[in-house]
């Protein structure tokens, strides 16, 4: 018997027998782990290079301390051996590697039945690294990422134990949801006649509809709880969930205090129990969003956020919700594949409390997205001039773009002109569009630089609405305008915008107008759609969904309770060290296995 | 990349044992009196967990120089002994049939075995002083 193993198996008989004094053998470890891959931690894996009999394996076991098990198939060349008491599968692997009876040795490795989403595969699962890191490349369609195999939230495995979460419901305080997203409908919160569509909206007038018409929110929704198992697009981390959408920011992704305290308010009231919010701002302390907080609190709420995307240091310039104080705030950093901090990701040894995925996440759209980049040349680019149409619009010669005095720049534009042009775009189908413009302006007192809309074709300038209007832009110097317009109320399918330049009679002339771009971006919403985003937007989801999942399968639990779970029952990172409080990352197997330590104790003696 | 994992049992483990062997077992050299026996009674507050609160599930009490006491589910959180003169520590450990490497139940799953199951950190030890 090999003599290092004789000693390691004295000692172990000795620990062994402690266990066993103590009672307590079920606190032995029974598998290893390493990059993601489980082993028995007691067993090999031993092939045979010529068919040994019986007694001949059971020798060569015993060679080493060990014992071989009899193979059910008596004609397999491989065989079972179990290493003597602390002898580590490493030792192992070493020792008999130059065995001569001998081919190979392993690890003998764990399969588990292993609680994949049924009963239809979703198809887009293998994208999710965040659930199943198997070193997957990722590409956004200008860049490509991989990571380490292993650097995961083991959700695998802690679906084993939960995956319903529909018991919790969780809002999703945000952009709104498209609610109607085939991944998502099935999981949405049920308002009843309240909020007949699955939540409600803030933004602006207000009403019921919390649509989504910027795609965050509807990401966020996707990753916390799109539909497990239903053989559509992605898996979320609850397979069944309810997820109430409460719009509070607008289609560019804004929004106020007013607006997002309202929206906590209404998940307050509304029987939320986890809120999401992937959102914040920086600047001075925000007393009404802390007291809209203080309720949350007194609810008995979980509040879920993102620590901000600047890469930076969240104790020197505060970020707003991350830096409240709150006992039921749980502040979320970004991880990349390689469970390191994202490099976009902000930080904070005391107020940012975890980390999460939040790089590469594939995860549901609201839409399909688009770009129309109008031509800028006039005839070519379908530009139509006013039947008043006098020193014209034409292209640059000296400067690109759409100018109102070709050539641009050299030639002041004429007194008492009222030059315009325009263009009709098909916007037909599309749910929102949203016009940016570009222009070079130089123009005098007096005169005026006009950009209108008109829904239904023709002349913007004879009925349409104004884009923008000024004077005085910029005497005897040009400067750059960029100007952002929503079209969404007059989407069809003759769209009209149109520049003017309006002088007056006594107008001593300027350089003018050069628009050097017109974009319109488009969305069109759809309901399978799937987009990868990156940020602390996406960490936040996966954070509170595993609290959700916490709390669903711990009822009893208070948010201080499924907190502690996150963060105590967290994998410890040294990356994070010093830069979140707990130095964890979230990890829903750790999170759902977590115990307490028992509260309590007391004595008396009779 | 490797992570930790499943030390906590081991410290757990570690805890248990020394609250088991130290101290305790009734005082110092000397003839001994004739020992008193009372008859003591441990509470704590029920672990909210609901693993722990299911079959496979309870609580392990540890205290100095006896044997550990497994307080199964459905038992309530409470115990009485009997406890010679001296003073012990006691401590009380949560446990569930839920293995926190798989996130399966030992009890359905065969392979698994007893060796997984999951504790908590132990509670804070507790003096017990027995006249």
């Amino acid at each position: 018997m090999n003599s290092y193993f004789l000693r390691r198996s004295v000692l172990a008989s000795t620990l062994c027998s402690l266990l066993l004094t103590s009672n307590l053998a079920l606190a032995a470890t029974a598998f290893q782990s390493e990059q993601g891959r489980q082993y028995a931690n007691a067993e090999i894996i031993v092939k045979y290079k010529t068919n040994l009999s019986s007694s001949q394996r059971m020798q060569t076991a015993a060679n080493y301390g060990a014992k071989a098990e009899e193979n059910q198939n008596e004609h397999s060349d491989w065989g079972l051996h179990r290493l003597p008491p602390n002898v580590t599968v490493a030792q192992a692997l070493k020792l008999y590697a130059n065995d001569p009876n001998i081919a190979s040795v392993q690890p003998n490795y764990v399969y588990q039945s292993t609680a994949l989403p049924g009963p239809t595969p979703d198809p887009a699962y293998n994208q999710q690294w965040a659930v199943h890191n198997i070193g997957q490349p990722l590409s956004t369609g200008t860049s490509t990422t991989q990571g380490i195999a292993g650097a995961d939230m083991r959700l695998e495995a802690a679906w084993n134990i939960q995956n319903d979460c529909s018991s919790v419901t969780v809002a999703v305080v945000d952009t709104g949801i498209n609610y109607n997203a085939s991944d998502l409908t099935a999981n949405m919160w049920n308002g009843g006649a309240t909020a007949p569509l699955h939540g409600w909206n803030f933004v602006g007038a207000g009403s019921n509809d919390p649509m989504d018409y910027n795609g965050h929110g509807t990401h966020v929704a996707g990753i916390l709880g799109a539909v497990g198992g239903n053989g559509i697009g992605v898996t979320g981390v609850c397979w069944k969930a309810s997820i109430m959408a409460v719009r509070v920011l607008d289609a560019s992704g804004s929004g106020t205090t007013s607006t997002v305290v309202q929206g906590i308010d209404f998940a307050i009231t509304h029987g939320a129990k986890i809120i999401n919010l992937s959102l914040g701002g920086s600047g001075p302390f925000d007393p009404v969003f802390n007291d809209a907080l203080n309720r949350a609190q007194a609810a008995n709420v979980l509040v879920v956020v993102a620590a901000g995307n600047a890469a930076s240091n969240n104790e020197v310039t505060p970020v707003w919700p991350c830096n409240f104080t709150h006992p039921n705030l749980i502040c979320v950093a970004a991880l990349d594949q390689n469970y390191n901090l994202a490099s976009y990701s902000n930080w904070g040894s005391t107020s940012v409390d975890i980390a999460a995925p939040g790089s590469y996440i594939y995860s549901t759209s609201n839409g399909i997205e688009g770009q129309i980049n109008a031509a800028l040349t006039p005839a070519a680019g379908g530009w139509l001039g006013s039947s008043n149409h006098a020193a014209g619009w034409g292209y640059g010669l000296n400067g690109p773009g759409l100018t109102s005095s070709a050539p641009w720049a050299g030639i002041p534009y004429a007194a008492n002109s009222d030059d315009r042009i325009y263009k009709t775009f098909n916007l037909s189908g599309v749910s929102v569009a949203r016009l940016t413009l570009t222009a070079a302006v130089s123009v005098n007192t007096g005169d005026y630089f006009n950009a209108n809309i008109r829904a239904v074709g023709g002349d913007p300038f004879v009925a349409g609405a104004a884009i923008f209007s000024s004077s005085n832009l910029n005497t005897g110097l040009v400067s750059v305008k960029s100007i952002a317009y929503d079209l969404t109320p007059n989407i069809g399918p003759a769209c009209t915008i149109g520049f003017q330049l309006l002088t007056a009679p006594s107008s001593t002339g300027n350089y003018g107008v050069a628009m050097t771009a017109l974009r319109i971006d488009t969305l069109t919403l759809d309901n399978n759609s799937y987009k990868i985003m990156s940020g602390t937007s996406m960490a936040t989801p996966y954070a509170a969904g595993v609290a959700a999942l916490v709390w669903a399968h711990n009822p009893r639990y208070t948010y201080t309770h499924v907190k502690n779970a996150l963060t105590k029952g967290g994998r410890p990172l040294s990356v994070l060290t010093g830069l979140t409080s707990s130095g964890m990352a979230i990890d829903a197997l750790g999170a759902l296995t977590y115990i307490h330590p028992t509260q309590g104790v007391s004595v008396r003696v009779q | 990349m490797m992570f930790p994992t499943l030390k906590m049992p081991l410290i757990l483990c570690t805890a248990l044992l020394l609250v088991a062997c130290g101290g305790g077992g009734g005082g110092g050299g000397g003839t001994a009196p004739a020992a008193t026996v009372h008859q003591v009674t441990l509470n704590w507050e029920e672990n909210l967990e609901a693993d722990v609160n299911m079959p496979g599930g309870g609580y392990k009490i540890a205290i100095s120089g006896q044997p550990i006491i497994d307080v199964a589910f459905p038992a309530p959180p409470s115990i009485t002994l009997t406890l010679p003169s001296g003073s012990y520590n006691a401590i009380v450990t949560a446990y569930s049939p839920i293995n926190p490497n798989t996130g399966m139940s030992y009890l359905n799953n065969t392979i698994a075995m007893a060796s997984v199951a999951n504790f908590s950190r132990p509670s804070t030890s507790i003096t017990i002083d027995i006249p």
